[in-house]
């Protein structure tokens, strides 16, 4: 299968501050894939290499086997970029009439217009949009090159639950025409719900790769509070399903478990009388600073 | 090309739409003309009638507003907005923004600076031969270019509103000391003497050569186009700066 992207230890810093520390991962042809990490990993250095606005300090980045500017104008790269005042004084449709003049492979600008959904605004002013038919213009700037290599930075940055759903619902038929997707973002159940392929970054390096599922069973802690009256024998607690580890304070317990769900129903069979529980997700940082240094371990 | 046209199209239609724009480069500097000339029209400044000479002035202050102002404050709002990183991650070549820029300072230019000139002709009764008004014309109109690299300049070094309130200090400076309102031989001697460093100066000098002032084409076209180079080498590295910054 093509290669969509590729980074081969790649290492990139700002001045005093290292971005991207030795980082190498390959995105092949007609994936749809999550860059996931928090803010500052590193992933927005990556995205900016990928289309070939910066260049490494060392090691190589291509884009279908070529330097990214080379591919940026033979194949098609589209991105989304996070910001989203963009320009004033021109309607949706004189914008991305625009951006379809520099592709040699444009679209017809009503057909992107209509794909993107922005038809129904086409005639107005791009600064009195909401925030998110903002990102839907920028979808459609990304798109009438008709890009076999799609960059979104943080996307639904600023969308509510429903246009988030049909947003990343459009990524997918996209992707089934066989285009590839590579997408940036800090939360893991966007990055599960859609993406084939989760690469995780945490401060400039991968600190791990694999399928949604993978990553959720490393990452997708969950932590459940309680209270009880009367502590249960010791050891009690750690030998439940999933549990990592069990810290108490006073009445108080909370419990890291890799799968909340059994450990809560082992918790309820062996009649443990808890009081106000509270079940949450580990926080991102986390979860991310435990896959570093298991990634150290390993 | 096609890029390149399309850019300096929807650049003109901003600037069309942009109501700050209209009245700084097209009604404030034909007010000011009118006003101006009706005032001053029986005075004259070493030998070249006011309302000759008044119309370099102020069709160079259009000029003047046209190229400096918006273009500062648009590099300035177009960074700050992601517009520049849209463009570099497109297929256009890089570099064609900064032309783009020029192209559409120049077109935007051209009216506020014929209506100047108009209403001298009409209003005035202002006679020139047609070289005359031709050379008046190209002299205002392609010496708005070193102003539209100063903008540029602004533009990445200043952010947001600090773009506007720079862009509009330097203006009112160069509109100034450079003699385009008050004629220099009427200011005092120091004032004069740093109004001539000025490329406003130099930029109106250029065409009131043209109407009978003193005529020395060659040095206000050197002093123009080293502040040509000067500000569009510094805005150029400023560019290639900005986009080394990647997506951050």
């Amino acid at each position: 299968m093509d290669t969509a992207v590729s980074f081969g230890s790649v290492t990139r810093s700002f001045g005093a501050t290292l971005a991207l520390d030795d980082v190498s991962f390959t995105v092949p042809a007609g994936q749809v894939a999550a860059l996931l990490g928090p803010n500052g990993a590193g992933k927005t250095t990556a995205i900016s290499l990928m289309l070939g606005l910066i260049r490494p300090d060392r090691g190589q980045v291509t884009v279908f086997g070529r330097p990214p500017r080379q591919a940026a104008e033979l194949d098609g790269i589209g991105a989304m970029l996070q910001s989203t005042t963009l320009v004033s004084g021109v309607t949706v449709r004189e914008l991305v009439r625009l951006f379809a003049a520099f592709h040699p492979r444009r679209r017809p600008v009503d057909e992107v217009l209509r794909e993107a959904g922005v038809d129904e605004v086409a005639h107005r002013r791009v600064e009195t949009l909401s925030g998110g038919y903002r990102r839907r213009v920028m979808l459609a700037v990304a798109l009438v090159g008709d890009p076999r290599l799609l960059f979104l930075d943080e996307p639904t940055t600023g969308m509510d639950a429903l246009s988030r759903q049909s947003f990343w619902k459009q990524i997918r038929s996209l992707a089934r025409d066989g285009r590839t997707a590579v997408f940036a973002t800090h939360d893991l159940e966007e990055a599960g719900a859609v993406a084939q392929r989760v690469v995780v970054l945490h401060r400039g390096r991968i600190v791990g790769d694999g399928t949604p599922e993978e990553i959720r069973g490393r990452v997708g802690e969950r932590v459940l509070r309680f209270r009880v009256a009367d502590p249960p024998p010791q050891g009690t607690l750690e030998g439940l399903a999933g549990v990592v580890r069990v810290e108490r304070d006073g009445a108080w317990y909370r419990i890291t478990s890799r799968d909340g769900d059994a450990t809560v129903r082992q918790l309820i069979a062996q009649g443990i009388p808890v009081r106000d529980l509270e079940i949450a997700g580990a926080s991102m940082e986390e979860a991310f600073t435990r896959l570093t240094k298991e990634e150290g371990r390993g | 090309m096609r890029g390149l046209m399309a850019l300096t199209g929807f650049e003109i239609v901003r600037m069309v739409r942009n109501a700050r724009f209209v009245f700084f480069s097209v009604a404030l500097p034909l007010g000011f003309y009118l006003i101006f000339a009706s005032i001053y029209g029986r005075y004259s400044v070493g030998g070249v009638g006011m309302t000759v000479y008044d119309m370099v002035s102020m069709g160079a202050f259009a000029g003047l507003s046209a190229a400096l102002g918006p273009v500062a404050t648009r590099v300035a709002a177009e960074r700050a907005g992601g517009f520049t990183a849209l463009l570099r991650v497109s297929p256009l070549r890089p570099g064609l923004y900064l032309v783009a820029k020029y192209a559409a300072a120049l077109a935007a230019a051209a009216p506020g600076i014929l209506l100047v000139m108009a209403a001298a002709r009409l209003v005035h009764g202002v006679a020139l031969g047609p070289a005359q008004w031709i050379e008046v014309f190209a002299w205002l109109w392609l010496g708005v270019l070193p102003f539209a690299a100063l903008g540029l300049l602004l533009g990445y070094l200043l952010d947001g509103e600090s773009s506007y309130v720079g862009a509009m200090a330097a203006y009112f400076f160069l509109a100034f000391a450079g003699g385009l309102w008050v004629p220099l031989p009427v200011l005092p001697r120091g004032f004069a003497a740093v109004g001539r460093l000025l490329p406003s100066y130099h930029y109106a000098a250029l065409a009131w050569g043209v109407v009978g002032g003193a005529r020395r084409p060659l040095e206000h076209a050197a002093v123009m186009l080293g502040y040509l180079a000067l500000f569009g080498i510094l805005a150029a590295w400023r560019y290639r700066v900005d986009g080394q910054r990647g997506l951050a």
